[in-house]
């Protein structure tokens, strides 16, 4: 299982460049891939969380885009698209599996106070939590994945309108919708959740 | 601005509420064990041959015993040492009226007619 000249070139398979492990990966070098799992698995995998909101599946599905891409690593032609092309297969299997499961309700999730003497403050922002999971999961998914990509991947406007396969134009009207419904869904909670804002910088 | 509108600003602190999900703890290495060919079990042929054989070989002296009995069938080599029962005789000498009890069955329905 040896890294190849293309990846060795640098000190390591962590430190090569996405398109010297891809080359490697489509030499079967099992090294390079897990170094493209360990360099984008936690990002694919937020997204996908996201769009399942919080599904149980959200491991599968981030395994089965990266299964796709060592099935055939040729198929990304240009290196610096990677990660963009991951999220897209991605958030394509998720939205495809979201369809088939109706998303578990997060805001129905219990609360479990751990006794501690801050535990309602804990409480309270794991509830502010899943109140504003809950509003993002009810987001049409196009706009979820919008905000998604840009708020929490801080991916560039650009770079996400690649990944919808959309105008940077429709992207940002994307997010416009996005923000506006969830002013419009979280404002009946609006003081709390501020509250919460608060507690969350006291704990942190 | 009403009073329960919300600015950009409060929903941009409202966001960073948001879950930020970890992967499941051993979640690569799971991935990586699916891609690993170790974990995929060979169909071992040579065995399966082997074994194949060995059927073969033991029903070799099976078929060879009975070709031998039916050829000793046809020529009737050896039939006196089958046991009586096992002879046409047998059958025919049995007496019908032993196992029946017809008689016995019209007496009694003549007898309750009367």
């Amino acid at each position: 299982m040896a890294i190849g000249p293309a990846a060795t070139s640098v000190s390591g398979p962590h430190q090569a460049s996405d398109a010297d492990l891809l080359t490697a990966c489509a030499r079967r070098d099992h090294r390079a891939f897990r170094a493209l799992v360990d360099r984008y698995y936690a990002t694919v995998y937020r997204v996908v969380w996201r769009m399942t909101g919080g599904g149980a599946h959200a491991e599968d599905i981030t395994q089965e885009a990266f299964l796709k891409l060592w099935s055939n690593p040729g198929q990304i032609r240009e290196a610096g698209a990677l990660k963009g092309w991951l999220m897209r297969v991605a958030s394509n299997l998720a939205m495809d599996g979201f369809r088939a499961k109706p998303m578990k309700d997060l805001e129905a999730a219990s609360d479990v106070s751990d006794g501690r003497p801050d535990a309602e403050e804990v409480q309270m922002k794991s509830w502010a939590a899943r109140r504003v999971d809950s509003a993002i999961a009810r987001l049409p998914e196009r706009q979820r994945l919008a905000l998604t990509l840009v708020h929490f991947e801080q991916m560039s406007n650009g770079a996400a309108a690649v990944v919808l396969e959309v105008s940077v134009d429709a992207l940002e009207s994307l997010l416009a919708r996005a923000r506006r419904a969830l002013k419009e869904e979280l404002a009946a909670d609006r003081e709390t959740l501020l509250e919460a804002v608060n507690v969350e910088g006291q704990i942190s | 601005m009403t009073r329960d509108s919300m600015s950009d600003q409060e929903l941009d602190r409202l966001l960073a509420l948001a879950s930020k999900p970890a992967p499941p703890r051993g979640a690569e290495d799971r991935l990586m064990a699916k891609i690993n060919p170790e974990n995929v079990v060979a169909f071992r042929l040579k065995q399966k041959k082997a074994q194949s054989a060995i059927s073969w070989i033991a029903a070799l002296p099976l078929a060879a015993s009975l070709a031998f009995g039916i050829w000793l069938g046809a020529a009737g080599i050896g039939t006196d040492i089958l046991p009586e029962s096992l002879g046409g005789d047998a059958v025919a000498a049995a007496d019908v009226d032993v196992f029946t009890g017809i008689e016995e069955a019209e007496t009694l329905a003549e007898d309750n007619q009367t």
